[in-house]
Parts: C-alpha cells; structure tokens; sequence
C-alpha cells in the first residue's frame, strides 16, 4: 500500500470515527431521550424498577385492579411498550346529551380482577358493570414519547382545532376536557390533561394502588370496600416513588425511525396526499418546559392530540368531551411494534386499521382503498417504518 | 425579642429549604398538584340537580378515580356566567363549574358557583 492510500484510509477511518462518536445510537423501545441531566437520568432508572414492580395485597394491590405491575400491561418490546392485556370502560348518556362517567356507580373503569380477600367478602371476580351501561374494550398503549406529547403546549391544540369544519376540508377536530374544564389530551378519549396525572392516576385506577393524589380505593360499583379487605394504610405508595415512575415514563424516548428506502419515502407522500396527515399530523413541537430535553422539540407523533368522529362501526362509549364516535387521534410512533390496532385492539394489522377508519377519516380510508397495489404496499412501507 | 429570633430562624430556614425541595423535584418531573383538591373550591361538571333540596351533585377527580361532591345551594348562594347573574333553574347536567363553598354540618354549603361553560355551549360534552 503507498503512502498517499495509507494516509488516505487513516483519514477515512478517522473521519468516520468522529461521525461515529458524533452521532447517538437511534433510542430502541424503553431507552431515554437524549440530553437529559446526570440527575434526571437517574430519577429515570430510579423509575424504571418501580414501573416493573409487581404489588400484591400486603405491598398495596387492589382490593380492585388490573394488572399487578405497570410493566405487566406496558410490556411488549420494553417497559413502556403496549400489551396484550385490555380493560373495560363504561359509561352512560343522558338525555340532553350528557355524558354521565358512572362515578357514583365505580366508573368509568371496571377493573377485571380482585384481591382473593374481596373475593371471598363479596363472592365477584371483577367489578360489577351497570346494567344499560355502554361498554368499550381498551387495549394498552405504548407510552414512549409520551413526555415530548406532555410537553406540546395547550395553544398548538387550539390551534389545530377546527370544531365547526370551518376550513371545510371535512376533518374538524376538538379538544378533549376533563371534567374541571382543562384541555386534556391523554386516553382514548382524550380526557386527562397531563402526564403527572397520567401515571399517578394510573397507580389507583390500574393496580388498586393509592397514592398521595389519589389516597382512597374507591368504591365496588359504587358501594364501599368492605371492612378488613385492604388493611394496608394509605397512601400505598409515596411521593418520591409516584415522581420517580413520572420521570420514567415522562423521559422514555420515542423510537427512532427504521431508514426508509424509496418506496417508502413515497409511501410517505401518499400518507400525506391522501389526507391521513390532517389527523395523524406528522409533526408537533414542545413549548418551554424545565426540563431541556423535553424543551423546543420536534416530535415525530402523527396525531394532533384532538376528537374526531370515527364513525359509528368504531363507536362504543362516550366520555369527558367525547361523543361515542369520537377518538383521539392515535400517535403512531413505535407503530411498526404494535400487532393489535384500534383503541379496542379489534384490528390485528394496520391495512385491517385503516379500512376500519369511518366519519372524519372516511375520505382517506377511500382514497387508501383506491391506491393502485404498488402504491398500497409504499404506503405500508411507511407504517413499518415508524 | 430579638433574642428569640436566632434559634427560630435555623428551623425556619430547614422548612423553607425542604419546601423548595420538595418544590423543585415536583417541576423537575412536572408533577402538577390537582387544582380541584383545594377544601373549600372545586371545578367539576354538574352531573344531576336536585330542584326539591336545591342541591348539586359535581363530578370532580383526579385522572379516572372520579368522585361526586354534592354541595347544597341556598338562596345567598351567588351563581353567576361571565360576571352575570345566572338563574339557578338555568343550570344543568354538563356545565362546568367553579365552586366556592364552607362545611356546616357536614355539608357542603356553597356560597359561590360560577359556569365555566355551560352544556348548551359545549360544557362536558
């Protein structure tokens, strides 16, 4: 070899270190977002074993609940992925429109397992569900990036908002509420407003758990716990465990896109030319936040975070601010880990999703409908990718 | 007594720095207290009025753990939207609302209540 191809490589190799070193490793499913502090990187895998701590009575299960580990539900690929495991929500409309959340009857969450003490005091195997009442099956999400959707300012929401259609472009768009008033943006139905809500609420509603926010277990379809079936005092956890699996799930980054290659790069204009992107909008942007990880960022999301009619094939329950038909749009990041779709998991492949899309996105599952076969498959090419 | 002020002011001062601890590790995770737990105010959607006792049941909450409060109006109760008077019999399930309230006798006693946005204008719907 002479010494200029030599001097060469030695540059190439160096060159390419640098890059290397330059360039962070794409996050997989369960990894952090990039530039977080020694000491939120620390409240992170402080979070983490929390998350996959499996309670039972003595630690503060039940006497309700669905799953006895975050991480038991949140599971597939990583902690924080979806899962196989579902749930039952109910709920009832008034007459003048009302969405009653069953609260004085233990809705809107209808756990689906007992402690064995409730089991032998009342003789159930899960919560009793209000006869008349609407019932919708709820499958797990992923909750990765769910920190950079917090993070997304209140405004970006209202801005993309466009209740009455006045655009006329046939997608209108509403923000969800929660019962206070507040704008909200996570569950299906859009109905808790933030993160820390979230997943401290989580602890309760899920695993029977109590925390500081949420310091008593409810009721069993609206009747009091019985005497000596949950004698462990509240809250069941504490502050600094309920902020520590905040930061978990608040810093766990979204995965990285696979590389795409040219199809799906068309695929990928199709998505938008077609009108999947006036609702799975492909990018959002966070606000101030204190934390700068979390702060000024882009976030590949695919969804507004708003209502839109699904039609009356997806319709089950109303909640919050949402109509039966009305869903939040589902962020699509992580998609390609998925294999169950639709907030009740009643898909079991995207193309299966889409063709399921009525109301609002009826236009857009006709349009996918009507693709030549090359094209179907560039626009699949893209869903893999995500 | 100035005297008294140099032992009070450690203990003070070890309080104050665990409040802002305390403080500081909630916005570091943006662990947001819930508004509507304050004792004597609440925000909620009216689920069901009760003309005969002139009685609100609000649906308040954190996250999906909701609860009913029931909290008694009386005839000073003021009841207003966007600074106007608003009729009580006007009321009804799906507005939003913001109440102020005392206990007596065990009872909510509201001395305030004021639509946020009422249901024929959207409310919890």
């Amino acid at each position: 070899m002479s010494r200029t191809s030599t001097f060469a490589t030695s540059l190439f190799l160096l060159a390419a270190a640098f890059v290397v070193a330059g360039c962070p490793k794409p996050p997989e499913p369960g990894d952090p977002i990039d530039g977080l502090t020694d000491e939120q990187r620390q409240m992170f895998e402080d979070g983490r074993p929390i998350f996959e701590r499996t309670f039972n009575p003595e630690t503060g299960l039940g006497p309700l609940f669905n799953a006895a580990s975050c991480a038991s539900c949140h599971a597939e690929e990583a902690s924080g992925g979806a899962g196989a495991i579902s749930e039952i929500h109910a709920s009832e409309e008034l007459p003048n429109g009302f969405c009653d959340p069953l609260a004085d009857k233990g809705g809107p969450v209808y756990q689906q397992q007992v402690t064995q003490a409730l089991r032998d005091a009342l003789g159930i195997d899960s919560e009793p569900i209000p006869d008349g009442a609407s019932q919708g099956t709820r499958t797990t999400p992923d909750v990765f990036g769910f920190g950079l959707l917090d993070a997304v300012p209140n405004e970006t929401l209202l801005e993309m908002a466009d209740p009455d259609d006045e655009d006329g472009d046939g997608i209108s768009g509403r923000v969800g509420r929660f019962f206070d008033g507040r704008i909200a943006r996570f569950g299906r139905k859009a109905l808790i407003p933030t993160l820390a809500e979230f997943n401290e609420g989580a602890f309760q509603i899920e695993q029977g758990v109590t925390t500081p926010n949420v310091p008593d277990e409810g009721t069993v379809g609206g009747d009091p716990i019985p005497d000596g079936v949950d004698p462990l005092p509240e809250p069941e956890v504490t502050a600094e465990e309920v902020a520590a699996v905040d930061a978990f799930v608040r810093f766990l980054a979204p995965p990285a896109r696979e590389r795409v290659s040219g199809p799906a790069e068309r695929g990928e204009r199709l998505f938008g030319q077609i009108g999947c992107a006036a609702c799975h909008v492909p990018t959002l942007r966070t606000g101030d936040n204190p934390v700068d990880a979390l702060a000024d960022k882009e976030v590949r999301a695919y969804t507004d975070l708003l209502l839109h009619d699904m039609g009356p094939e997806l319709a089950d329950i109303c909640l919050g601010a949402a109509t039966a038909s009305e869903f939040r749009t589902e962020p699509l990041m992580g998609l390609r880990f998925m294999n169950r779709f639709l907030h009740d998991g009643r898909a079991s492949s995207i193309e299966e999703a889409i063709n399921l899309h009525g109301g609002e996105a009826e236009r857009s599952r006709n349009a996918f409908q009507g693709l030549s076969p090359t094209d179907r498959r560039a626009l699949m090419e893209f869903l893999n990718s995500l | 007594m100035p005297g008294a002020t140099k032992p009070a002011l450690a203990p003070a001062l070890a309080a104050l720095f665990i409040v802002a601890a305390i403080a500081g590790a909630s916005t570091a995770t943006g662990l947001i207290a819930d508004p509507s737990s304050a004792p004597d105010h609440l925000k909620g959607t009216i689920r069901y009025i009760d003309t005969n006792s002139g009685g609100l049941e609000v649906i308040t909450g954190f996250h999906l753990a909701l609860k009913i409060v029931y909290v008694h109006v009386e005839e000073s109760t003021a009841i207003t939207m966007e600074g106007e008077s608003y009729p009580f019999s006007d009321l009804e399930a799906g507005d939003i609302v913001a109440v102020e309230y005392h206990e007596a006798d065990d009872r909510k006693i509201a001395d305030s209540i004021e639509v946020i946005e009422s249901m024929a204008e959207g409310g919890a719907r």
